[in-house]
């Protein structure tokens, strides 16, 4: 009974974020590594339900915001290695992703009817990576000159509506020198999932900003970059207006061990089902064609809560969860 | 042959020097003499040398100044790297050299851009009558080697002389972060530096050609700092330097005449990060003076052009900076003393006009000698201040600072003892102060005009000799207080209103004791420099102390000098850059071995 009215909520939970949209930036098709975005047409970079600002000086072909890339060096330190993510790809060996160079800050913009955001994943540029992990000219290796400075590089995200903060915020080390035992010392160095949630919906955008230990009278020494992809937004869509009714599937059994069928709309074939779990990941995804009763192998998942969406052309999307024990 | 015992002469009827100049003789085959300008003044001349490990960036600040206020001449022209606006004092080695002076007060009305807070001039005398020739190698500490030879040749019309060196280190000393963490080893820090010197001179009657030339060869690794697990970044360094000096003598006045070209090439490269740097800097130059002096008066008026290229792949394009000024400077001796004015206006190409003026009136009255001096000075911004991408500004304006000084000294002789104090104090304000900052909006550092900056200070010197029996007992002291303060708030980097400048002490210090007798010479210094603020944390202060030891043996004519130093020999374990160590907690001992051999002309 506990579960049941657990999933009752989420799901309605999830019925009122109602659909979502990755932002993978394989729209921008980069395939080789040398090749990468700095200079945005239109002073953005968009995809998805996302808009990523960037501004660029040809004078002195000199960006900030953000870029799109597909740098694979993990290995070249310095700023001329600036473009790259430390794990040499994009999530799960996806080729295109984005880099921020966040002085002081970066500013990501909601657009279409992207309101809220789940999450992301993000992981160090090659360039602060090894500049923590090293040192160089400019900035101190985490550590210091000891090994015990009590170093980190926090990336702070808020949203924010009509150009002003809300309260929340979320942050995630993307590197924590600050343990007494200096073995759980750790640099991320895979992507990382940050969960969105609690910053909300109703907002405009995000602000991200980057703070460090290692700081100067110029500033912060560590390099001001992050790298992030499978940016997934909360959309309110046309079907998502108050006066409409929710479309709820309701799946079964739920909570399920092996199996679970989400019965779909018989009117409504030819769409393609997604299972997320609460990361964001694709865990399951099919091609409806011919069958109103899909049954999914849940057996290999680990517990927890997934949410599916049952998306058709030109139609408002079937929302639902499934709760695996 | 007869052989005559060295005879010490102390002059103690010379004029005593203005309180704002030193200078240091260089052909002292006794003295140990350290390895460059940079390493010179450090010890002994009351300059905070901000200096990044041996034979590493070394540049100065006087009084307060940046580095690029110091202008640096050799043999009268000015050799700053108009790019960087500064000049690395660790490349110009003291060989070849008769004179190094240093002056410290601006003065833009003689030397143009850059003295501002003072200027270091580096000297060659015509070579002496008769064939001389000195050999020389020198070991020591952490791989250090050095070679040197030295000829020269001049009979009363003509001369020539040749002095070639070359040095290299590994810099590998051992160094300690803390008492409790094992010792480490500098790496990736050797050095080698080769340089000739060439001089020619021409007599004949009123006219005089010298011709001067100076190459260079300097290649440097890069050590990795203290927070740096690796580096292995290197630096090129390729220096020619041509001037071309005729001088004529007629019955009323003098006319100098000067023409340089200076050539600088700096390759930077560290294949770790993938960077590749090269630039090229080249510079002519062309001065044209005449001095008169009479019993009450003496006028120097000139004219000076200077054209200067630079090329790096970090500007747009090759940059061109033509500059010209004519300059006068007046001095009416009068009952109550020497009165100066001086002036000079520089037209910069693309900029306009620059103006500089100086007064200074000097009373000497019996042992004592009062200076009080007041001037307009400028410095013309660097070229990658003006072009560099990002953050080159080429709407800067050149800094420009009045400045007030004063100094009074006095020189006097009891028996067998001679006395020289002297004290010097200074106010400088610098307007339109040149910093690379961050601008509100931007999202990167530019060189921007960030206000004024103000310097006040003293300066105290005390010297003092005593001749007894065949022996002389010398010691010196000088002490220096610095305030060198932002007038301003200044945003990113930020620096308060009031704070003191990075890497400016606001107390330095040295002292020196010699002992003198025949041919054997003994000299401890010490020297201590206040704490500093640096880029990214504080300082401590330091002191360092160096024993020096000679020993010259006459052969004939010729003669051997043996010479041992001994740095920091109490271990001091200090840091002048942050994150960069220095040698400490280890003996550096240097061996100098030197042969002199001279040939007189057939009589």
């Amino acid at each position: 009974m506990k579960n049941t009215l657990l999933l009752l909520l989420m799901v309605n939970l999830f019925n009122s974020l109602a659909s979502q949209t990755q932002a993978d930036f394989e729209n921008f098709n980069i395939i080789s590594p040398d090749i990468y975005l700095n200079n945005a047409p239109w002073g953005s970079f968009d995809a998805g339900n996302i808009s990523l600002p960037n501004t660029y000086d040809a004078a002195f072909d000199y960006w900030t915001g953000w870029a799109i890339s597909a740098a694979t060096d993990t290995e070249t330190p310095g700023f001329t290695n600036q473009y790259a993510s430390i794990v040499g790809s994009g999530v799960e060996g996806s080729p295109n992703y984005a880099v921020t160079y966040a002085s002081p800050s970066s500013q990501l913009l909601f657009t279409n009817h992207a309101t809220g955001a789940t999450g992301f994943y993000v992981t160090n540029s090659t360039y602060a990576y090894r500049s923590m992990l090293n040192g160089d000219a400019f900035a101190k290796q985490f550590g210091g000159e000891t090994g015990d400075d009590p170093d980190f590089f926090l990336l702070t995200i808020k949203g924010f509506t009509d150009a002003v903060e809300t309260a929340s915020m979320v942050e995630i080390y993307l590197a924590d020198y600050r343990f007494a035992d200096n073995t759980q010392d750790y640099l991320l160095s895979e992507w990382t999932y940050v969960d969105l949630t609690p910053l909300g919906t109703g907002l405009d955008g995000l602000n991200f900003y980057l703070t460090s230990s290692d700081n100067g009278a110029f500033g912060m020494n560590t390099p001001a970059y992050f790298c992030m992809d499978n940016f997934t937004t909360v959309d309110l869509t046309p079907t998502d207006d108050r006066n409409q009714e929710a479309r709820i599937l309701s799946a079964y059994p739920n909570p399920a061990t092996n199996q679970c069928t989400i019965p779909l709309p018989a009117n409504a074939l030819g769409g393609n089902l997604v299972v997320r779990n609460s990361l964001g990941s694709v865990v399951y995804t099919s091609m409806v064609s011919n069958t109103a009763l899909q049954t999914i192998d849940v057996t290999a998942w680990s517990s927890g809560l997934y949410f599916f969406i049952y998306t058709l052309p030109g139609q408002t999307p079937y929302t639902g969860a499934i709760q695996r024990l | 042959m007869l052989r005559l015992e060295t005879v010490v002469v102390i002059d103690t009827t010379h004029a005593t020097p203005s309180p704002f100049e030193t200078t240091w003789p260089l052909k002292d085959n006794l003295s140990p003499v350290p390895l460059n300008v940079g390493a010179l003044l450090a010890e002994r001349g009351g300059v905070y040398i901000k200096q990044y490990g041996p034979g590493t960036l070394a540049t100065p600040s006087i009084n307060g100044g940046s580095a690029s206020q110091t202008a640096v001449l050799w043999n009268g022209i000015p050799i700053q790297n108009a790019m960087l606006g500064l000049t690395d004092l660790a490349l110009l080695p003291l060989h070849g050299a008769s004179t190094l002076a240093l002056e410290q007060v601006g003065n833009s009305v003689t030397h143009g851009s850059g003295a501002v807070s003072g200027s270091i001039s580096l000297d060659s005398d015509p070579p002496e009558v008769g064939w001389h020739t000195r050999l020389g190698t020198s070991v020591g500490s952490f791989g250090h080697q050095q070679q040197q030879a030295e000829a020269s040749w001049a009979n009363e019309q003509h001369g020539a002389s040749l002095s070639m060196q070359h040095l290299a280190a590994d810099n590998d000393f051992p160094y300690r972060i803390r008492e409790d963490l094992p010792e480490r080893q500098q790496s990736n820090a050797a050095i080698q530096l080769t340089s000739i010197r060439q001089s020619y001179f021409s007599q004949k009657g009123i006219h005089r050609l010298s011709f001067h030339g100076w190459q260079q060869w300097a290649n440097r690794q890069i050590p990795p700092l203290t927070t740096q697990q690796r580096s292995v970044a290197e630096q090129n360094d390729k220096g020619f330097r041509h001037v071309l000096h005729w001088r004529k003598t007629g019955n009323k006045a003098v006319w100098d005449t000067r023409l340089a070209h200076i050539q600088d090439q700096i390759h930077y490269a560290d294949s770790l990060a993938g960077i590749d740097a090269p630039s090229r800097f080249s510079q002519l130059f062309g001065q044209a003076i005449r001095r008169r002096v009479t019993s009450k008066w003496s006028w120097m008026t000139g004219g000076q052009v200077t054209r200067a290229t630079a090329e790096t792949t970090n500007y747009s394009a090759p940059q061109v900076q033509w500059q010209a000024g004519i300059f006068s400077d007046y001095t009416r001796r009068m009952r109550i003393g020497d009165m100066v004015l001086g002036a000079r206006v520089t037209h910069l190409v693309g900029t306009g006009w620059i103006p500089a003026f100086h007064w200074q009136f000097t009373k000497m009255a019996g042992s004592w000698h009062i200076t009080l001096r007041a001037g307009h000075d400028f410095r013309i911004p660097g070229l990658n201040d003006l072009y560099w991408i990002p953050g080159g500004n080429p709407d800067l304006r050149p800094e420009t600072a009045w400045s007030q000084q004063a100094g009074i000294s006095r020189q006097t002789a009891y028996k067998r003892m001679n006395w020289h104090w002297n004290i010097a104090v200074f106010n400088r304000q610098t307007n339109h102060w040149i910093q690379w900052a961050q601008l509100e909006g931007q999202n990167f550092f530019s060189a921007t005009n960030v206000g004024q900056v103000r310097s006040r200070g003293a300066t105290l010197q005390v010297k003092w000799n005593w001749q007894v029996s065949k022996a002389v007992v010398s010691a010196s002291m000088m002490a220096n207080h610095t305030i060198a303060t932002y007038q301003q708030e200044i945003r990113r980097p930020y620096f308060p209103k009031g704070a003191q400048l990075l890497y400016t002490p606001e107390w330095l210090a040295n002292a020196s004791v010699a002992y003198r007798r025949k041919q054997w010479q003994c000299r401890y210094t010490h020297r201590y420099s206040g704490a500093v603020e640096g880029i990214n944390e504080s300082l401590a202060d330091w002191q360092l102390a160096t024993l020096a030891l000679a020993w010259s043996i006459p052969l004939r004519q010729h003669s051997l000098t043996l010479q041992a130093t001994a740095d920091n020999i109490w271990n001091t374990s200090y840091r002048v850059v942050e994150r960069r160590p220095m040698p400490g907690r280890s003996y550096q001992i240097n061996l100098f071995f030197y042969f002199t051999q001279i040939k007189f002309p057939q009589q």
